[in-house]
């Protein structure tokens, strides 16, 4: 260590799996709130202030799932609930794979403080390159493009919640085996 | 930092080049047992303790080098030694590369205590112009293994092709994560 920002990782430490989520065309949350580190109001109370979190799972695809999109929140981890503050790009998804695993990695740093604060999020998508999504496709990065600080309340005791959805029309599925969350200083 | 879960690096912190590994179609240790970090017993102490490895290196594939087996033990080190936590798959390897490198990294959750202990392993094998397989490649699962032995926690492959396929490591990095 070099001095007082230490990595450290938050409770809970999710020792079973998710349930299954099975995803829309609307936003789904793929780790439950529960499973998620309690904030707190103003968290994010220092300018530079940076987390990461790891979602690691696994994807099923029926026979026409579309393109599938992460957007990931500011809000009360419910569906769609609260503020984006990024999204990838939509992409491919390939059909008819089974169980097929994958992982996400954000972080996400503070930019302005309170009521009118502003988050900035960045992160990458990766699966199997035989997987859910086409070797050429990969890596997902998040965002797509313009990476910008988003506007969101910082006083308000929310999470950061990663959601996808899919454009497709079949039952298409995810589920989260481990998910770790970490402040980087 | 925000609370007691320091995230720090375990020793040895491994500042040399080893000779290289020549793959085989059984597993070889890809880092030898000294430049790993030994677990004592019991070090998985509490459910939800985790750990996370990170190897860099290089890759030299023949003319038909098949597929690769990339897995991780909880033994003494040695080849094919010990509990294996996890089975990786990497299909279609390309044939006549030299020195590509490779990132091969996982986390180690600890899910039960004891003999009958559990660990659970998600990671991923990314190597430079043939593309990344997730670890395990479908149906992530908790291997029962006995937490009361000391052990090392050691990645290795294998290679299903006939030609000589040989493996350097150039860094390694495991660290508690809380």
């Amino acid at each position: 260590m070099d001095g007082q920002f230490y990595e450290d990782s938050r409770p809970p430490f999710v020792v079973t799996d998710a349930a299954a989520v099975t995803l829309s065309t609307t936003d789904k949350a793929i780790v439950p709130a529960v499973n998620m580190p309690t904030l707190g109001a103003n968290y994010f109370g220092m300018i530079g202030k940076q987390v990461r979190i790891r979602v690691w799972g696994r994807a099923t695809t029926g026979a026409t799932p579309g393109n599938g999109t992460w957007d990931i929140y500011w809000g009360t981890g419910a569906d769609a609930n609260g503020t984006i503050l990024a999204s990838s790009a939509g992409v491919a998804l390939v059909a008819s794979q089974t169980s097929l695993t994958w992982e996400l990695e954000l972080f996400v740093r503070c930019r302005s403080l309170g009521s009118s604060g502003s988050l900035i999020c960045f992160g990458m998508f990766n699966t199997n390159s035989a997987g859910v999504i086409a070797a050429a496709n990969q890596p997902v990065i998040i965002p797509a493009s313009l990476p910008a600080a988003v506007t969101v309340d910082l006083t308000q005791n929310f999470v950061i919640s990663p959601q996808f959805k899919r454009s497709g029309s079949t039952a298409e599925t995810m589920q989260a085996h481990d998910f770790s969350f970490e402040a980087i200083n | 930092m925000d609370g007691p879960f320091y995230r720090d690096s375990l020793k040895p912190h491994v500042a040399t080049t080893v000779g290289a590994v020549t793959l085989s179609t059984t597993n070889k240790a890809l880092v030898p047992a000294q430049y790993l970090p030994l677990f004592p017993a019991n070090y998985f102490n509490w459910i939800g303790k985790a750990v996370s490895a990170r190897i860099f290196g290089q890759f030299t594939t023949g003319a038909t080098p098949g597929n690769l087996t990339d897995v991780w033990y909880f033994g003494n080190g040695g080849d094919a030694n010990g509990t294996l936590l996890v089975n990786g798959g990497f299909s279609g390897l390309s044939a006549n590369v030299t020195g590509v490198s490779f990132e091969f990294d996982a986390i180690f959750r600890c899910m039960a205590l004891g003999t009958s202990g559990g660990i659970k392993v998600t990671g991923k094998l990314l190597i430079a112009g043939m593309g990344f397989v997730m670890v395990p490649n479908t149906l992530p699962g908790t291997t029962t293994v006995d937490l009361t032995v000391a052990n090392y926690i050691s990645p290795q492959w294998s290679r299903s092709g006939s030609t000589a396929e040989s493996v350097t490591f150039h860094d390694v990095l495991y660290e508690a994560l809380n």
